[in-house]
């Protein structure tokens, strides 16, 4: 079965980066929104998300972990914040609502691949 | 989209660009570590010596442990025979190079040879190794003898070069294996080789990889080398891995992998795929270099720290260091293994009188011999002057520590030619194992100690480490044994010999007795075997004889005139050119009758003499001196040809007086002898005789003397004449 990474973050950019930097490794899919990341979680059961905090539209990155983590279909998915918001209260939320790691941008990509390497 | 924000286009583009910026700087970073990589393998390969690299390594390990090797060109043309001077080379005469392996094999491998070496034109270095077999015609060999064959492809210079690693061939199915099993076995480098079978499974391993991973062989036979992944590596990594080896025949590169211990280590792997002429995969072959000290004075630093010079050996400090790893390692499921402790037997002496440049050289020649007999798994270190210490390892190699230190007992045997001389030299070997007789290293090297004394001390080839050994109670006897006269530790007793009749005292045969300071009495049968071993007996024997000539002076003076006195004399002694002048000396001084002296000589003994030289005996029986036979009956001498000596005495060993009332066998015997002796005219005295019935049985036999515990004990000079009044008045 493939593994499949889903990157969501509305910057195109930043999704071609990570894409770039795991795709050789890595089956990755991207949403540049919250409703489409719950939709693509659904159909592809990716075993990481890097999840964006903040992005447009009716569903943050916040609910998307909710959502995540509050289905049992889905709570073992490892999800990480990849997030401007570098706050200590920030990365607390998230902890608490069950996020498996936090990076703030910019982040470093080695960080990004070596966790994912840890944790497949 | 909808709601209006303070436009984002600003601040999309400057996290963008400080995300670059991250980017950037982790390339540096990655930059940064694959120059440092880089520059460690330069290392690396530099360390790995001269022209070796990447696949080549294999090869170099090989040509060092393979019993032959040809080089040839890629159109089969002998280049050389074997590398670095390779000594074992018994068949291959010196006219081999410049014929072509065709002009050696019969003409149908021929198509077979061409395509292999076709092979190796096309695919060069990296080219899978070839097993085959090599059916040599009588050019090359006496006989023509088959070898089982390794070709593996070598670059030298811009060409290719194949060398043929031979060993004669053992024409059984699972030939191949053996052989390339044989060749990872004695693969004696400190870099680690390894076999595995055409599924991936492990199946022979030498000393350097058990090193290198931490495992015993026994716990990597049998298993797949995923056991020593360290997680460290994607699975894109061995798929890549797997790809590239199935596809070009080989693989190199640096590996992560985890030793025993949970320390994760970088090695330098070569592996090369293992074909046999169908094109079947036979094996993989597999080298190891462990990059931990990647600095090459460092590792050969370590490498001289851990090798004692003269023998090439392992030394104490490496010993150490294997025991610490393995016993600390071995806590969870107390991983066995025995230690022998060996010890030379008159190396001291070969030292001192022969020289050191002797010495060094009859301890190589020990290494080896020693070497020879063991497994490539067990550890062999020489740990001080003339001590070495074997470590077997692993369940069941621990259970064989007995049959080991006989091997050893047993290769150090046949005498070692040196220079000149013809050398003779022993060893004993103590043992002891972990966990049940240490649980610590320390304790376990002192135990192994105190077992080897406990073997030297009685006289044994191998003794087990018991609770009751104390190595501070144990002192080396055979040292002592030069001083213990002059220390008035040696002291005689005499035992009775009395006439079966009447039990009228015949005489006496006086004994050696010593009593060490530490151990207190020492058996006689064991400090005689020393004193004989070590040459001490000359002078102890010359000392007693010289003691009890003194002491019958002294009892003729008290009364008792017609007293024999037995003493035992040693081949050492009758070939002192000295010796007999000092018996015709102590009969004069104390004006003894030649014939009451009378001079013991084992059974053993007398052959060796009669084999040798009898001029000694001649000269005693000339002075009138008595010569009986020791123990008769305890070796292969037939009487007759004992008689050439002209004894005046026969003494029929104490085995077979003990016997005499149960078995009609001995009844037999002792008959015989008693027979033949008055048949010669030679006083017959049965020795140990410890009862009134064995007493009578002779008695009715004729057997005239008797000695042994039912006549009387051995006493002090003092109270003998006792005992001659008290026979005297029986």
């Amino acid at each position: 079965m493939m593994n499949y990474i889903l990157i969501v973050d509305d910057h195109a950019d930043i999704r071609r980066l990570l894409s770039i930097t795991l795709g050789k490794q890595y089956e990755i899919i991207e949403a540049d929104n919250g409703t489409a990341a719950l939709y693509a979680i659904r159909k592809y059961r990716p075993v990481v998300v890097l999840l964006d905090v903040m992005m447009p539209g009716e569903i943050d990155g916040l609910q998307v972990l909710d959502a995540i983590k509050s289905n049992p279909m889905t709570r073992d998915i490892l999800v990480a914040m990849v997030t401007a918001r570098g706050q200590q209260a920030d990365r607390d939320e998230a902890n608490r609502r069950g996020a498996d790691a936090y990076f703030i941008k910019p982040f470093s990509p080695l960080q990004v691949v070596n966790w994912i390497r840890e944790h497949l | 989209m909808s709601e209006p924000t303070a436009s984002p286009q600003p601040s999309e583009n400057d996290s963008l660009r400080s995300q670059l910026f991250r980017y950037a700087q982790d390339l540096d970073e990655l930059m940064q570590q694959h120059s440092r990589l880089q520059q460690q393998h330069g290392m690396i390969l530099q360390s790995l010596g001269r022209e070796v690299q990447g696949d080549d390594l294999l090869t170099a390990i090989l040509a060092a442990s393979a019993p032959l090797c040809l080089i040839t060109d890629l159109q089969g043309r002998i280049l050389r025979t074997g590398e670095n001077g390779n000594k074992r080379q018994p068949l291959l005469g010196q006219g081999v190079p410049g014929l072509t392996l065709q002009q050696l094999l019969p003409v149908e491998r021929h198509a077979a040879l061409q395509a292999a070496l076709a092979r190796f034109a096309a695919q060069g270095v990296l080219a899978s190794a070839l097993q085959c077999s090599l059916p040599f015609q009588a050019r090359l060999t006496p006989n023509g003898l088959t070898y089982d064959a390794l070709a593996v492809p070598k670059q030298v210079g811009g060409r290719i070069e194949v060398h043929w690693f031979l060993q004669e061939g053992q024409s059984t199915d699972d030939s191949p294996m053996q052989f390339l099993m044989d060749l990872v076995h004695s693969a004696t480098s400190e870099n680690g080789v390894f076999l595995s079978n055409p599924f991936g499974t492990i199946a022979a391993v030498n000393q350097a990889f058990c090193q290198i991973s931490g495992y015993e062989d026994w716990e990597l036979v049998g298993n797949n080398p995923r056991i020593l992944s360290s997680g460290r590596h994607e699975n894109s990594f061995y798929q890549d891995f797997w790809l590239e080896l199935l596809d070009k025949g080989s693989w190199s590169g640096t590996v992560f992998n985890r030793r025993k211990g949970g320390q994760i280590f970088l090695e330098w792997q070569t592996i090369k795929m293992v074909e046999n002429e169908d094109g079947q995969v036979v094996g993989y072959l597999a080298s190891a270099v462990d990059l931990s000290y990647t600095d090459p004075a460092t590792r050969r630093l370590q490498t001289l720290a851990y090798t004692d010079p003269l023998t090439g050996l392992p030394n104490r400090r490496k010993l150490v260091d294997y025991l610490s790893q393995t016993l600390g390692s071995g806590h969870a499921q107390r991983h066995p293994l025995a230690l022998l402790f060996i010890d030379l037997n008159r190396f001291k002496p070969i030292n001192d009188e022969l020289g050191h440049e002797v010495g060094d050289l009859v301890l190589k020649e020990v290494a080896r011999r020693m070497g020879k007999v063991l497994l490539p798994v067990d550890l062999l270190a020489r740990v001080g002057g003339d001590e070495f210490v074997v470590v077997l390892s692993g369940p069941r190699r621990a259970d064989q520590a007995e049959q080991v230190a006989n091997l050893l007992q047993h290769a150090l045997v046949p005498s070692m030619p040196i220079g000149i001389h013809q050398l003779k030299l022993g060893a004993s070997i103590g043992c002891a194992r972990y966990p049940q007789d240490a649980e610590d290293m320390e304790t376990l090297l002192k135990h192994a100690d105190s077992a080897m004394y406990a073997a030297k001390r009685f006289a044994l080839p191998f003794c087990f480490f018991d609770a009751g050994m104390d190595s501070k109670t144990l002192p080396n006897l055979e040292f002592d044994l030069w001083q213990a006269l002059e220390r008035g530790e040696i002291t005689l007793l005499y035992q009775p010999q009395v006439r079966n009749d009447g039990q009228a005292l015949r005489g006496c045969e006086a004994l050696m007795r010593w009593k060490h300071p530490v151990v207190g009495d020492v058996e006689p049968s064991v400090f005689i075997a020393l004193a004989e071993r070590s040459g001490a007996i000359v002078p102890l024997g010359n000392w007693a004889l010289e003691h009890a000539c003194q002491q019958l002076r002294a009892w003729r003076d008290a009364g008792l005139l017609d007293l024999t006195l037995s003493l035992n004399v040693s081949v050492r002694q009758l070939r002192d050119p000295e010796f007999i002048r000092l018996v015709e000396a102590s009969l004069a001084e104390n004006h003894l009758p030649p014939a009451s002296l009378e001079l013991e000589l084992n059974e053993g003994q007398a052959g060796m003499i009669i084999q040798n030289d009898t001029r000694p005996i001649q000269a005693l029986r000339q002075l009138g001196v008595r010569i009986a036979i020791d123990d008769f009956g305890s070796s292969f001498n037939s009487l007759a040809r004992l008689n050439t000596l002209s004894i005046s005495s026969l003494k029929i060993n104490a085995e077979c007086v003990q016997e005499l009332v149960h078995s009609a066998d001995a009844r037999a015997i002792s008959n015989c002898m008693i027979a033949i002796g008055q048949a010669l005219g030679i006083e017959v005295i049965a020795q140990g005789v410890e009862n009134a019935e064995q007493a009578k049985v002779l008695q009715a036999q004729g057997c005239r003397v008797i000695q042994g515990f039912y006549s009387g004990r051995p006493v002090t000079a003092e109270t003998l004449p006792a005992l001659a009044q008290v026979s005297s008045t029986a």
